[in-house]
């Protein structure tokens, strides 16, 4: 009952009323994100039918092979958070802290090899300005929209990585009780649309002009 | 491991594998020449990928109906978005084809002139 009282939070009088208002609010938080993320696709969507073709050939200059590797990285902490979060519910500590731990090993995996790829696009002059590598002026704003939806994503990767991260460490350490907690799913779930956008955005960056 | 160890594992892995083999097909698929179909395909197999994501793995599968409409009033509004943008989008770009002459500006400019 002491453990308990710890998840439970006013104003909630029962833990399951807490778990419904948590997961209905981080929906609706996600909901807000798909149309933040929306924008940018919207934006990118109105320039690739105003360019057709220069995005194809700024599209082929992206690294298609860390674009692959990471989209296969990032399905695996999807797979990781997903077994974390339902042997939280079914009361498993310890494969619940081990895929807590995954996850942010693979997560930390995905951000190295951006970095990386970073490295390399800001050594082929792909960072719009004065020295950019390649001619067609609307190459520029291919590559303007893959900096800020990429880093973007990053940055939220790098929000789930602190979550994540807490729960495992306070969860191995008894700081945090896992079972139950609405803090847990709150979490996956947002580890999850991480994936989902990153999963949206990898034909649109990296698959272009490759046939 | 534990039967139920082992049926979180094989429920969440078999997905885990679905979306690999998808990745391989789509990977593979941007290699063959098709035109403008590439970018469909892409976005077919990225579309079943977030299905399979937000389905299994969020759960959206069996959520209470309340969490199931929060989730439908964000694509929803998305589909706003974009529909009521592209419709402008494509259609002005499609307007400047049929009549080349409103394309730009100097050629307005040295008819008025």
């Amino acid at each position: 009952m002491i453990a308990r009282a710890k998840v439970l939070q006013p104003p909630w009088k029962e833990l399951s009323r807490q778990r419904e208002g948590a997961t209905f609010g981080i929906w609706i938080f996600l909901a807000s994100e798909l149309l933040f993320f929306g924008s940018l696709l919207l934006l990118y969507t109105a320039y690739r039918v105003a360019n057709p073709d220069v995005f194809i050939t700024a599209g082929r200059e992206t690294d298609l092979w860390y674009g692959t590797v990471n989209t296969a990285v990032l399905m695996t902490s999807s797979l990781t958070m997903a077994v974390a979060a339902q042997a939280a519910e079914a009361d498993m500590r310890h494969l619940t802290i081990w895929c807590l731990g995954a996850t942010v090993v693979l997560g930390l995996m995905f951000l190295v090899f951006k970095g990386f790829e970073y490295a390399e696009d800001i050594e082929k002059n792909l960072l719009p300005g004065a020295n950019f590598a390649l001619k067609e002026p609307a190459t520029q704003i291919f590559f303007a929209l893959y900096w800020i939806m990429t880093g973007i994503h990053a940055i939220h990767l790098s929000i789930g990585l602190g979550l994540v991260g807490r729960l495992a460490v306070f969860g191995a350490l008894r700081g945090v009780q896992l079972r139950e907690n609405p803090q847990v799913e709150v979490t996956a779930l947002y580890w999850h649309l991480v994936d989902v956008i990153w999963i949206i955005l990898y034909p649109l960056i990296y698959l272009m002009g490759r046939s | 491991m534990s039967a139920q160890t082992y049926a979180i594992w094989r429920k969440n892995g078999l997905v885990w594998l679905a979306l690999l083999v998808l990745l391989g097909l789509t990977f593979g698929a941007a290699h063959i020449p098709l035109g403008g179909l590439n970018v469909v395909i892409g976005l077919a197999i990225a579309g079943i990928k977030v299905a399979l994501v937000v389905v299994i793995f969020m759960g959206l599968g069996h959520s209470p109906s309340l969490i199931r409409l929060a989730a439908a009033a964000g694509v929803f509004w998305l589909t706003i978005l974009f529909v009521l943008t592209l419709t402008d989008v494509v259609t002005s770009r499609q307007f400047q084809n049929a009549h080349p002459q409103t394309k730009g500006g100097e050629q307005s400019l040295s008819r008025n002139r």
